[in-house]
């Protein structure tokens, strides 16, 4: 979180840098660069890994936002199983996963 | 699996939160890692489950997202002792429950011999006994070392012992010399054989000793068949002097046996009505209680048990034995027997006898049977023409024995 915090205040160069050195390196990007990782299971389950907020939670719908993108899971009957910090287990009926 | 324990042990509940922004709460929950989980939207409101460790921190956060909670539902360990705090006899049950059920397993409930061929359950456990080791006795007094070796210094034919404890059970595994531990020492004190039967020889093989009788000759009881003393004959005829020898010889000869038995002429049979009683009992340590409905009067019943020890587990035996009872009303009556069945009897009789003739190591020649009727009683007669070893070893008496150095005495004394 604290890496987070100092990289947004940062220059755009920088982050364009660090980009390059983890496809270089071919390190993990979810983890170094705290991109949002999302895996689903079947339509029924959804895992959001590295978001960092809930804007928006009803019934048909989830709004989260992540580090530079927010997510739309659209649905019925949706209920968040467990979240934590990191992540968050969506299931429910998903009719679909938009980004903004 | 640890967190569904975890959360049940130290309780959870079932929210309700109603507010205009409840996304700020949860946001804010997560940051203060208060665990939710299984969140779910009802209309207008918010229905979540979380910790009760949480509940406690979470009064700020409320303030702050102006939100309102309600508690639905509470469930765990603690709801559930406090729900039942009045219930003291069913708490006081359960913990003399598993406070007799550990006392329990303390003591030994069961002894089991395994590998024991020669000695019987009863001899172990009469051994046992004097050892101090016994039905109902602590487990911890119990000494499996020392048991070991004093098994194997009192049995000699053990040459592997281990015991162990399971649960309540001692099991001891016994491992049995399967050779001759000794070879028996030959026997070499001077005798005579002897006839122990009645018979006429029919052949003999002589390998020490001097032979008295020949094949052909009738022989009695207790006569002397081959001599055990070899007399030296001197030039004069005169007996100078005796060697003792052990007699050793095959001598057998054609014997007879003549046997009657006596049976009843009349046959019990036992008719069972049909009529049946069940019962149970039960046995714990040294109480014991008959559930058995009373028998009516006049009526005859043959009972059996099953008796079973109950056990927990495998190796948990507890000291407590159930037995089932069955009882079957009969009656009994006597008639007389068939022909048929009488020589059937007879048969009977007589194969016993001469399976037990031939483990003496008896030939059979001859073999008849003759049933006598009385009015009281049957009489069977067997008559049995057999060839058998006669031979017995009788050791010369130590009268002769000493009238040896007092002949040579004398003979000196004539010199």
């Amino acid at each position: 979180m604290e890496e987070y915090q100092w990289k947004k205040g940062s220059d755009g160069m920088l982050e364009e840098t660090k980009n390059k050195a983890v496809s270089a390196l071919k390190l993990p990007k979810d983890v170094i660069l705290g991109e949002v990782l999302v895996s689903f299971l079947g339509r029924h389950s959804v895992v959001v890994e590295n978001y960092r907020s809930i804007i928006l939670y009803t019934d048909s719908m989830i709004k989260l936002q992540a580090k530079n993108c927010r997510i739309n899971i659209c649905g019925s009957r949706l209920m968040i199983e467990y979240y934590t910090n990191e992540e968050m287990k969506i299931n429910g009926f998903i009719k679909s996963l938009e980004f903004e | 699996m640890l967190t569904w324990l975890k959360r049940r042990l130290f309780g959870y509940l079932l929210v309700e939160l109603t507010g205009f922004s409840p996304e700020r709460f949860f946001n804010m929950c997560s940051v203060h890692e208060i665990e939710l989980w299984n969140l779910r939207e009802c209309g207008h409101s918010c229905r979540f489950y979380m910790t009760v460790k949480g509940f406690r921190k979470i009064k700020p956060l409320v303030r702050k997202s102006k939100v309102r909670l309600r508690i639905m539902k509470k469930f765990g360990l603690p709801f559930f002792l406090h729900r039942n705090r009045k219930r003291k006899a069913y708490a006081a049950g359960l913990t003399i429950f598993f406070l007799l059920l550990y006392s329990l397993s303390l003591f030994v409930w069961d002894i089991e011999f395994e590998g024991n061929h020669m000695y019987t359950y009863d001899t172990l456990l009469k051994f046992c006994e004097t050892e101090e080791i016994r039905y109902g006795m602590p487990k911890g007094k119990i000494d499996c070392d020392v048991l070991e070796e004093s098994l194997r210094t009192e049995f000699p034919e053990i040459t592997w012992v281990s015991a162990r404890v399971s649960g309540t059970r001692l099991l001891v595994k016994i491992k049995e010399n399967e050779v001759l531990s000794s070879i028996p020492v030959k026997d070499e004190s001077p005798c005579n054989i002897v006839a122990d039967k009645a018979g006429i020889i029919t052949a003999m093989i002589v390998r020490q000793g001097v032979p008295k009788v020949r094949v052909g000759d009738t022989v009695e009881k207790g006569q002397v068949l081959v001599s055990g003393a070899l007399e030296v004959i001197g030039d004069d005829e005169q007996v100078m002097n005796v060697h003792y020898l052990h007699a050793d010889g095959d001598i057998t000869a054609k014997t007879q046996y003549q046997m009657v038995r006596n049976f009843s002429p009349y046959k019990t049979i036992d008719a069972e009505t049909g009529n049946m009683r069940n019962g149970y009992f039960i046995k714990v340590m040294k109480y014991s209680l008959l559930l058995l409905r009373p028998k009516p009067e006049g009526t005859t019943w043959k009972l059996t048990m099953e008796e079973e020890q109950l056990h927990l587990f495998q190796n948990f035996y507890l000291p407590v034995y159930i037995g089932r009872i069955t009882g079957k009303e009969f009656i009994s009556y006597e008639r007389p027997y068939t022909e048929e069945e009488k020589k059937e009897i007879a048969e009977t009789i007589n194969d016993n006898i001469k399976i037990n003739l031939l483990e003496k190591g008896v030939q059979i020649i001859e073999n008849h049977v003759k049933i006598q009727d009385n009015e009281s009683q049957c009489q069977v007669h067997m008559d049995f023409v057999t060839e058998e070893a006669i031979g017995k070893n009788q050791s010369i008496e130590v009268r002769m024995m000493q009238e040896e150095p007092e002949e040579t005495i004398n003979l000196d004394e004539r010199n």
